[in-house]
């Protein structure tokens, strides 16, 4: 089926990383990917520029274990717990 | 090119939906839109033209495997008319 137009993805260039409880993402959105000129356009109302966020965990992490995805126009950022964070069963002992 | 003035829906399916910002430029072949719609996939976006009405509409969708501990950001549905002079 013909369709009057295509679709095109521009991904946003973005750094993710962890240092001890503290996860960090920065980045720039750009206006667009090439080069347009200014006169070109009809409008301009997306927001753009650099971000940079910090965001202190709840729990300890594994920082080699941590995982970045951007889908969708969506960053996942999936963290696993440090082993010692986790929950240990303790078996009870009756006596 | 201009926007019509009835964008935003609010009713439909009991769904938010949110006019998103765009960016329209003009090449030497014809017109980029660009918007942002986190959390649209591919399939779930509809791109037509109508009438001479260019009407975008995308479902967001995204799900976690988990409970939420922390929500500062909901994912909202997207839909936007232009007419096209």
């Amino acid at each position: 089926m013909w369709k009057p137009w295509r679709l095109v993805s521009i991904p946003i260039p973005c750094n993710v990383s962890v240092v001890g409880n503290t996860l960090s993402i920065a980045g720039e959105k750009r206006r667009v990917a090439g080069d347009v000129k200014p006169e070109a356009f009809h409008r301009s109302e997306r927001a753009t520029g650099k971000f940079v966020r910090h965001i202190e965990l709840p729990v300890e992490v594994d920082e080699n274990k941590v995982q970045a995805d951007y889908k969708h126009g969506l960053l996942t950022v999936t963290l696993p717990k440090a082993e010692k964070a986790k929950p240990k069963q303790i078996a009870v002992q009756v006596g | 090119m201009s926007r019509q003035p009835n964008t935003t829906e609010s009713t439909r399916n009991h769904e938010r939906y949110v006019a998103p910002p765009v960016d329209i430029y003009e090449t030497r072949d014809g017109l980029v839109v660009l918007a942002d719609l986190p959390g649209v996939a591919q399939e779930a976006l509809d791109v037509r033209v109508d009438n001479n009405v260019l009407t975008i509409r995308g479902h967001a969708r995204h799900a976690v495997p988990g409970d939420v501990t922390y929500r500062e950001y909901e994912l909202v549905n997207f839909f936007r008319q232009f007419e096209l002079q």
